[in-house]
């Protein structure tokens, strides 16, 4: 057997999957996190950046589709290693302890990663349906309306929705957490370890969750609580499309 | 002072076991807490009754045959240390210790605390030896290495095999002991020829034994009595990636 098929078999590649694909998706959060904090940067801004993604970043709507193909492979896989890991560490300690075990070095985050991903995957799927295809337009208990053209908008003012409001700060906490073990857990299982990445692999695994679920907290609260910030009035230039 | 205790009694690998309770069992701080098992066996044995089954050998932490569960910790409260270097100073006046074997899929239980931890001498078995040609010993200096490599080799090889690291991860992985074994020979010039199928065929019989895998979590670092760090793991998975890449074969 080869290598790479005996690494592909084992626990180990499982492990790397989940790594890769996890490490994917984070550097896929961190660019959508900063394009989401084009929020502060105005209506016009935050649309035209929009309407960039839209169009397939400039170059061809396309690859626009490219991108969410990778990234559905990717969650799938990640979700793949992560259930047949999961059944595999069930099965490993049949017997629990009766007198329980404790705990003394791993952290909350490490221990509900299947949780939070359960609740991340449910979370992926109803901001898409909010912010994506606009599903709950003119919602009786979501009182807003989807514009195609006017993301600022749809943003601002869905979010600004208490109790969604309140779903995304819980989701985005979810994320932090299961970030503050993924970051540092995929980084060691790819062999990130040593005198350069110990202390790089300490610092990311505290920043980036920072970054990407306190940006998106500080945006919904922003869209909860202070929306006169966001918006004074609205623009009519967003109104119709561009 | 007096403890009680309750202690795990399981006839055989597949009978039913349940804790056992002792009230009041009279010990000495300086005893060791095998030292504290043999006076509860010496009791059950002069009332005629079947003395509590555990695994011992040197009773002074190098030989890796003790080990339990004790009060939800492998090995006991406080670091680096294995069962028979825990002594009853560590606890107070009236506790009451709870006493388990290492639960895993890959150790059944022989029988009360003694495991079946075969599944390791497998594992050795697999790849954890260098192929080298007998003869007379070579000179101690015949094979310059560098003082990094040679004490990153020592610490790995310091691991006694004793299962703590199985026993505290949530996943019963044995992935510090597949590391810690694989990366001391791995590390040497010695080592090196066979450094990546070792990795390898290690790697596919601890999967074969049923362990789990490694979540990152660190219980197997903070129970290990040698204090072997998950750095040794991030180095096995390194190997692997290097041999499955084809990077290795180069």
């Amino acid at each position: 057997m080869s290598a790479l098929t005996s690494l592909v078999r084992s626990t180990i590649g499982k492990k790397v999957v989940m790594g890769l694909t996890g490490l994917i998706m984070v550097g896929w959060l961190v660019l959508h996190t900063t394009g989401n904090l084009l929020i502060f940067a105005g209506q016009d801004a935050f649309n035209h950046y929009a309407h960039f993604i839209q169009s397939g970043f400039g170059v061809e709507p396309q690859l626009l589709w490219l991108m969410r193909i990778a990234l559905v492979i990717a969650v799938g896989a990640h979700i793949w290693a992560a259930v047949g890991l999961t059944a595999r560490n069930r099965s490993a300690r049949p017997v629990a302890y009766a007198g329980g075990r404790k705990d003394a070095a791993t952290t909350y985050a490490a221990r509900f990663m299947m949780g939070a991903g359960v609740v991340l995957l449910l979370y992926v799927a109803f901001h898409l349906a909010h912010l994506t295809v606009g599903a709950f337009s003119d919602h009786p208990v979501m009182p807003t309306t989807f514009s195609k053209v006017d993301a600022y908008a749809n943003l601002v003012h869905g979010v600004g929705v208490p109790f969604v409001g309140a779903l995304y700060i819980l989701a985005n906490l979810a994320l932090g957490a299961h970030l503050y073990h993924g970051v540092g857990s995929g980084l060691q299982t790819l062999g990130a370890d040593g005198p350069t990445w110990t202390p790089l692999k300490a610092r990311l695994t505290l920043w980036v969750p920072l970054f990407i679920a306190g940006g998106n907290l500080v945006i919904a609260l922003t869209c909860m609580f202070g929306v006169g910030v966001l918006i004074d009035a609205p623009d009519p230039a967003w109104v119709s499309p561009h | 002072m007096k403890v009680n205790l309750r202690i795990w009694r399981q006839k055989g690998p597949d009978a039913p076991g349940a804790f056992q309770d002792f009230s009041g069992v009279e010990v000495v701080p300086e005893m060791s807490f095998l030292e504290m098992l043999d006076e509860v066996n010496r009791d059950l044995e002069a009332k005629g009754q079947e003395p509590v089954v555990f695994d011992s050998d040197c009773r002074e932490g190098i030989c890796g045959s003790c080990g339990a569960v004790v009060d939800g910790t492998a090995h006991g409260p406080g670091r680096q240390q294995t069962l028979c270097q825990l002594h009853m100073r560590s606890f107070q006046d009236g506790d009451t210790i709870t006493v388990e074997p290492w639960r895993a899929a890959a150790f059944p239980v022989v029988r009360d605390l003694m495991v079946d931890r075969s599944a390791f001498d497998r594992i050795i078995q697999a790849g954890g030896y260098v192929t080298a040609r007998t003869g007379s010993a070579p000179d101690a200096n015949a094979v310059p290495i560098g003082k990094p490599e040679a004490d990153a080799a020592f610490d790995a090889a310091t691991c006694i095999g004793c299962g703590a690291c199985v026993a505290a991860c949530p996943n019963a992985s044995a992935m510090l002991f597949v590391s810690a074994k694989s990366g001391h020979l791995g590390l040497l010039p010695q080592g090196q020829p066979q450094r990546y199928s070792r990795a390898e065929a290690m790697v596919q019989t601890m999967d074969g034994e049923g362990f789990g895998g490694c979540s990152n979590h660190g219980e197997c670092e903070a129970a290990c009595p040698k204090g072997i760090g998950v750095s040794y793991i991030a180095r096995l998975n390194r190997d692997l990636l290097r041999a499955a890449s084809g990077a290795a074969s180069k």
